[in-house]
């Protein structure tokens, strides 16, 4: 993969709290890179316990059917069979997981195991435990489950048809949620508009990421205490004990989740409550630890797709000069059998309302349906990867039909840098930024201003060479508040992180967090942090590995998800490091006679600023403090063990205007690309890509572009060839790597990285979550297809199929009303 | 277990093999495993006994003859073939086997399990089809050989019936050859592939991803128009799935061909 790195002239926005260099801003090398280079990471399926048992679980054939009866018996009989699990018990032990949702989505049932009907293939429905894997395997076969199988529904438009099979009886309709979000005033500007650009109909398609390593966990029961350990990979602990605890009838504190390495998680592996209830279920049932490991294709049907969304009759009133005043949209989701994390998606995307654009009046008729396909949840780029699409199919269909340079009419609609922060017609606050810059940026790199010389070239060879831009923001460090937009009863706000930083007996710097790292190097830049504040070095700041509730050192809301780390999890080490440091230089001017603002901390010393030989090693803090401390002053209250919670500057939303600031950082990404297409086949492929990323203060560039290539391997694959489709019995017919194409390193081109550091004012160094991305590889690949094939182009992923069809066909569903 | 209990022969000659395959019904021949293993760990395919070619030193390697012809022993992998040099005296063979999944997969994967599975998207039936090619098959009455186009019978099914075992593909010599295919990304499943040949009179196009078995066309030139008039009136009637449309896979069938034939023609002269 060839890089090349653009270094702005100048930062565009300068405002430097720190003056002297450190280590945050460098590639120090990853502490993480030589276990997992050497194979000696620990992953939960590494954690082997004696006499545990394997769990498998018997899955449902059927999109939708009446579960008449389950027999376990002839798999009981099986040698080396431990025990089973049903339906029927799960409804008996179990309270049915807490629904965020108001009506009718608050009155679904969702159960570990599927109780009385079975929604969508793959369901669990039963789960049977034996000595080994395989033979879990074997014995579930013999599992007897009768079926009346019930219409399937595999269509979120049609889940509202008047007579459509109804999934949750309980809840008496297929709607989980729906809303109406109206800023600024659409009609005033339908009237003031020069055109009304209308699109009949848009539709995201449904795909997911796919984690190599699959869910997954080892549970143990302590019958003495009645408390299950969960070595897992959840990366959201602190909600699946929210979701786990009520089930289970018990407190908060007798669930401990622990994980060490994770083999990414992308969102996936947020919901894993139900097959974790399962498990705590049978450890306690059999009296022996549980281990699950999902296979594969169970990870393809059954674990976690991303959100599937329809977007019908958009409106965009434009002016004559381009400026566009805003758009209205009817909005159906589709998130699969069961809400489980929704209708939260139903939210996030007003993070990114206006998506980089200056439009001031935007209504949104939202609505979100169950079908018989996989439940979704928050994957990577969640809810507002699907609005930004919606945004930049808008921005290039209008320039398309008003013949406007996609170029021009998105610098004369960004929002510019002199007006940041910038508030949203929704309320939200964009802190920093410079859309322009990062376009020109993305421009030089794929060389643009060549563009015609390559489409004669290409033409010459008998391609079609097509331009494409994607301008997304990745808005990280939720305001929980906004959950309050979809249900006013729920009691959820703000944000958190926690991390405590000790000193040691032998002058250890040891750092705990709250988090949950999937790759994205917490332990090292946790260290850069801490070693700036402490005047050490990375190298001398252990950082323990991944969570562990017994640590105590996470919040409710702790977790790795939604962009924040760089914000939430460093904004807690920060803060603990401080509050350490002080109780350090208090210390050191105890014992060295002095006050504590004559003392520095440098070099691993506490030493005496005006004389440094008065000094003492950190590890002569630590002994005194931990070991050696008689004499010091019975009032001396430090522990040299800080633990400090990080919680983002928020308040409660508007719940009446659905108004707010909902995220903290908007990162963004300007991402351009060239394809070329061949018309005969409809075979495509990617000939330039330039990816230009504002995240602000980069803690540790070369984990920022890495994280960069893995968003855009995400979008490249589901704007080619990542479907999730399903046949109209609810089959899903891409269950496996055989037909799911995810991008292979072959199928990905080269690279072109760019940057600029805008650093946001709002957070504890600047820095920005971007982890996510937003999916601006899907956006700019249909952009670019659009401009290649002169068609519109009205679906997120086109394998060359559609590509072959989209040149065939007419050009139907965009309309432009003059006025 | 992950596959369903099998029984695992490893037999020490192609008679022992041939014997295994033919005493119980459900035995299968276990080559390079990258089709078979995958099925059974699915469960779509559950044999009594696999019978592991894996050890039979005299089902591999390539032997070219005084004539030009090859004679390629069944269990040779894609590898060999992209690196043998005998097998470039006919050149399109190793270029087709380094399109082939991946490395991994070509490290393993082999000739005859290439036929012999007939999975109706593999690159090689289409080939030795269109390269006139030569199946000798050995059961316990002796051997017998049957011409590629006679060979593949329908999906997974060929003329290698129960108790019988493919030994060698022969190839002819020519070099007037082509291939054409669309995959999904760079080494993905074929959507559609197509394999040409000029040497021997009229052009053999043979198109892959269309029926269960590899269709041979027969042009009356190598001209475009020709190609393209004779895979229309094949009268294809491909299948409909979610990577591809029958209507698709009905036109990509004529591109490719067209293109198959061209380089067929370009390697001519």
């Amino acid at each position: 993969m060839t890089e090349t790195t653009v270094t702005p002239e100048r930062p565009l926005v300068v405002e430097e709290t720190e003056t002297k260099p450190g280590f945050v801003g460098q590639n120090v090398p990853r502490k993480e890179d030589k276990r997992l280079v050497q194979g000696q990471g620990v992953f939960f399926d590494d954690v082997k316990r004696h006499g545990m048992g394997y769990v498998h679980f018997v899955r449902s054939p059927y999109g939708h059917a009446k579960i008449r009866s389950i027999d376990v018996a002839r798999a009981l009989e099986v040698g080396g069979v431990y025990g089973t699990l049903t339906g029927d018990e799960v409804a008996i032990l179990t309270d049915p997981f807490f629904e965020l949702s108001t009506p009718p989505g608050a009155h679904i049932k969702d159960y570990a195991l599927a109780v009385g009907k079975v929604r969508h293939v793959g369901e669990p429905v039963a789960a049977v435990v034996a000595s080994s894997r395989e033979l879990a395997r074997d014995a579930s076969e013999l599992v007897e489950v009768e079926y009346e199988p019930l219409p399937a529904l595999v269509d979120g438009e049609a889940a509202l048809a008047e007579g459509a099979p109804i999934l949750h009886e309980e809840a008496g309709s297929n709607v989980v949620w729906s809303g109406l979000f109206d800023w600024g005033d659409f009609e005033a500007a339908r009237a003031e508009a020069d055109h009304v650009v209308k699109i009949e109909r848009l539709h995201f398609d449904r795909f997911s990421s796919t984690p190599l390593e699959c869910s997954g966990c080892l549970v143990e029961y302590n019958r003495g205490t009645g408390q299950w350990t969960m070595y897992c990979n959840h990366q959201m602990p602190g909600v699946g004990a929210i979701w786990m605890a009520p089930a289970l009838r018990v407190g908060i504190d007798k669930l401990r989740f622990v994980t060490q390495d994770i083999g990414g998680a992308f969102g996936n592996k947020i919901c894993l409550h139900p097959q974790f209830v399962a498990c705590c279920l049978l450890a306690r049932k059999l009296n022996r630890p549980i281990q699950w490991t999902e296979w594969r294709t169970d990870q393809h049907t059954a674990n976690a797709h991303g959100n599937e969304r329809t977007f019908l009759d958009v409106e965009v009133p434009v002016k004559a000069d381009g400026t566009m005043l805003g758009f209205s949209v009817r909005a159906v989701d589709d998130c699969g059998a069961f809400p489980r994390y929704e209708p939260l998606g139903c939210i996030i995307w007003a993070q990114v309302t206006p998506g980089c654009y200056r439009w001031r009046n935007i209504r949104v008729d939202f609505t979100q349906v169950v079908t018989n396909k996989s439940p979704v949840s928050p994957n990577r780029g969640y809810s507002r990867m699907q609005h930004l699409w919606l945004t930049e199919r808008i921005v290039d269909i209008v320039a398309r039909e008003l013949g406007l340079d996609p170029v021009e009419v998105r610098k004369r609609n960004y929002v510019r840098t002199e007006e940041m922060p910038y508030e949203t017609p929704n309320g939200c606050i964009y802190d920093s930024g410079d859309y322009a810059r990062c376009l020109d940026i993305a421009l030089e790199l794929i060389d643009y201003d060549q563009l015609e010389e390559r489409r004669r070239d290409a033409e010459a060879r008998g391609k079609l060479l097509g331009f494409g831009i994607g301008s997304t923001l990745d808005s990280g460090t939720n305001n929980f508040g906004q959950s309050t937009l979809l249900n006013p009863e729920l009691q959820f706000s703000g944000n958190n992180e926690v991390a405590t930083v000790k000193l040691d007996i032998f002058g250890e710097i040891v750092v705990t967090l709250g988090t949950v790292p999937q790759g994205q190097g917490h332990e090292t830049t946790a260290a850069q942090v801490v070693a700036d504040i402490l005047g050490c070095t990375p190298d001398d700041v252990n950082v323990r590995p991944g969570h562990d509730t017994y640590w105590n050192s996470h919040a409710g809301l702790s977790g790795t998800y939604a962009s924040q780390f760089a914000v939430t999890g460093l904004g807690a080490v920060k803060g603990a490091t401080e509050k350490l440091a002080a109780e350090m230089r208090k210390l050191a001017s105890l014992v060295l006679g002095c006050s504590e603002d004559d003392i520095e901390l440098a070099e691993g010393q506490a030493r005496m600023k005006a004389n440094p030989e008065a000094a003492l090693p950190f590890m002569a803090l630590g002994a005194i403090l931990n070991a050696n401390n008689a004499g010091l002053p019975t009032d001396l209250d430090i522990t040299l063990n800080a633990r400090y919670m990080y919680r983002p500057p928020f308040e409660l939303p508007d719940k009446e205007r659905k108004y707010g600031n909902l995220t903290l950082t908007y990162a963004t990404q300007i991402h351009a690309c060239l394809i070329e297409v061949d018309p005969e086949t409809g075979g495509y492929e990617i000939v330039d890509y330039a990816a230009v990323d504002d995240c602000g203060k980069r803690i540790h560039p070369q984990i920022v572009e890495g994280q960069v290539h893995g968003a855009t391997a995400q979008a490249l694959g589901a704007a080619t060839h990542e479907i999730f489709a399903y046949d109209e019995d609810g089959n899903l017919l891409t269950p496996n790597f055989y037909d799911y194409h995810v991008p292979h390193a072959l199928d990905m081109p080269p690279i072109k990285n760019g940057y600029i550091e805008s650093e946001s004012p709002f957070t504890p160094l600047g820095a920005k979550g971007m982890g996510e991305g937003g999916g601006a590889g899907i956006h700019a690949v249909c952009a670019a297809l659009q401009d290649a094939l002169g068609k519109t182009v009205t679906r997120s992923c086109n394998p060359y199929h559609r590509v072959w069809e989209l040149l065939r066909s007419e050009d139907r569903g965009v309309t432009v009303q003059a006025r | 277990m992950l596959l369903r209990e099998v029984e695992y022969a490893r037999p020490a000659s192609v008679g022992d093999a041939v014997r295994l395959l033919a005493e119980r019904d459900g035995a299968r021949a276990l080559a390079g495993g990258q089709t078979l293993v995958n099925v059974m760990k699915a469960r779509a395919a559950s044999p009594d006994v696999v019978v592991d070619l894996n050890g039979l030193e005299e089902l591999k390697g390539i032997e070219l003859g005084p004539d030009g012809t090859l004679e390629i022993g069944a269990m040779t992998t894609y590898t060999e073939i992209v690196e043998s040099a005998e097998a470039r005296a006919r050149p399109i063979l190793g270029e087709v086997c380094a399109q082939i999944a991946d490395v991994q997969v070509r490290n393993r994967g082999t000739i005859g399990g290439n036929v012999c599975s007939n999975d109706p998207t593999n690159h090689l039936p289409p080939l030795v089809v269109a390269l006139g090619g030569t199946m000798t098959i050995r059961g316990t009455g002796g051997e017998r050989t049957v011409p590629a186009e006679e060979f593949f019978l329908g999906v997974y099914m060929t003329a290698a019936g129960p108790g019988e075992l493919l030994t060698t593909v022969t190839i002819p010599a020519g070099k007037a050859d082509g291939f054409a295919s669309l995959p999904i990304g760079r080494d993905g499943t074929c959507i559609v592939n197509v394999a040409a040949s000029l040497d021997g009179g009229a052009p053999r196009v043979v198109v892959g991803c269309v029926d269960a078995v590899p269709v041979l066309v027969r042009p009356e030139s190598a001209e475009d128009d020709a190609v393209r008039g004779a895979v229309r009136a094949a009268g294809l009637q491909p299948p409909d799935d979610v990577h591809a449309p029958a209507e698709y896979r009905r036109h990509l069938a004529e591109v490719l061909a067209v293109r198959a034939v061209r380089a067929a023609k370009e390697r001519a002269s």
